[in-house]
């Protein structure tokens, strides 16, 4: 996931990634250079998973367009349009694509609401929002 | 029984306790981040960071003390400190918490330093092993008002986890060989001082 390792690098950078000690701790301080770390980071994933995406799209578009043409171009041939159904249009191909897709957007919204909070909130908030996001991605599944 | 005595007497993990006065349950950290009584659970953002940093390590290490015979107080309240000096066998108590400005976290909050000593049991010969980061000054005032309690302690930053597992090593070692607390100590934390580059320091 690529939010959680620029989150991650953030986390490191303003030292909240180190294990809490049983004593006396002193308090982080959080820079405004720390949210312009993060925005700079955020905006450089944020443009590639753009590129992702539309790749994706176009992807999807280019084998949809090309069904439609094997199946116009077949439309006497049964046995080739049952092909070219069962390859693309098939419940597991469309849920595989749907579920990739899906991943890929609620990742970039992740991104872009991160780079809301980086740019709109003050830097000790923005630290606890990124934290509070990287550690629930970090232990998912592992928690009781 | 004096100080000299328990200090040579061989300990084996049933003679020890170890006390947890900090959360190791969801219910009561979550209890804790809105206590104003309480500090530790507030230094973490959520319950997943404090699961991924301490409690899992709980849950791997803890039921392989309990098979090794150490007894367990999770959760530990003030209020029931003192009777850990009142159990049959006990030799060791090991308090697994966390200090702040001359207090330390027990379960129901945070108690200063006077009001842990009274909990002290003035006749209790055996060693007190405070697994917090640097209390100097209760160590001071315990010397001073329990004399026949040996104590002993780390004044410096203590890592959860590195001291979980640092007493799983301490527990497997009592078990295996016929040793003193103190003697045990000293092994372990060699062997901790090498993989950790010194990390871990300790006085008695």
């Amino acid at each position: 996931m690529k939010a959680k390792s620029v989150f991650e690098q953030y986390l490191a950078k303003i030292g909240k990634l180190e294990p809490i000690q049983l004593g006396d701790d002193k308090e982080i301080q959080v820079t405004k250079e720390d949210n312009d770390f993060l925005k700079t980071h955020l905006l450089g994933q944020i443009k590639s998973n753009n590129t992702i995406i539309w790749l994706a799209i176009g992807m999807l578009v280019v084998i949809f367009l090309l069904d439609i043409y094997l199946i116009l171009y077949s439309l006497k041939e049964p046995e080739v349009i049952k092909v070219v159904f069962n390859g693309t249009f098939t419940v597991s191909s469309l849920f595989l694509i749907i579920n990739w897709l899906r991943k890929l957007w609620a990742e970039k919204s992740l991104m872009d609401i991160s780079l809301c909070v980086a740019q709109d909130m003050p830097p000790e908030q923005a630290a606890k929002y990124i934290a509070s996001i990287y550690w629930r991605i970090v232990n998912k599944g592992f928690e009781k | 029984m004096n100080p000299q005595s328990i200090s040579k007497k061989i300990i084996k993990p049933e003679n020890c306790i170890m006390a947890f006065g900090i959360p190791v349950s969801k219910k009561r950290f979550k209890d804790h981040q809105l206590s104003n009584k309480a500090d530790f659970a507030k230094r973490f953002i959520n319950w997943s960071q404090y699961h991924h940093q301490f409690v899992s390590n709980i849950e791997k290490v803890i039921p392989a003390i309990i098979q090794l015979g150490v007894s367990i107080e999770p959760e530990l309240r003030l209020k029931d400190f003192e009777h850990l000096f009142n159990k049959n066998k006990i030799d060791v108590v090991i308090l697994f918490s966390h200090w702040n400005q001359n207090s330390i976290e027990f379960d129901d909050g945070l108690a200063h330093i006077q009001s842990i000593v009274r909990k002290i049991p003035q006749d209790y010969y055996g060693i007190l092993d405070l697994c917090v980061c640097h209390p100097d000054d209760f160590t001071k005032i315990l010397r001073e008002c329990r004399p026949n309690c040996l104590i002993r302690y780390t004044h410096q930053k203590a890592t959860p986890y590195i001291w979980l597992y640092f007493y799983t090593v301490l527990f497997n070692y009592l078990k295996d060989y016929n040793s003193t607390y103190l003697e045990a100590l000293e092994t372990v934390i060699k062997e901790f001082q090498t993989d950790n580059k010194g990390k871990l320091d300790h006085e008695s």
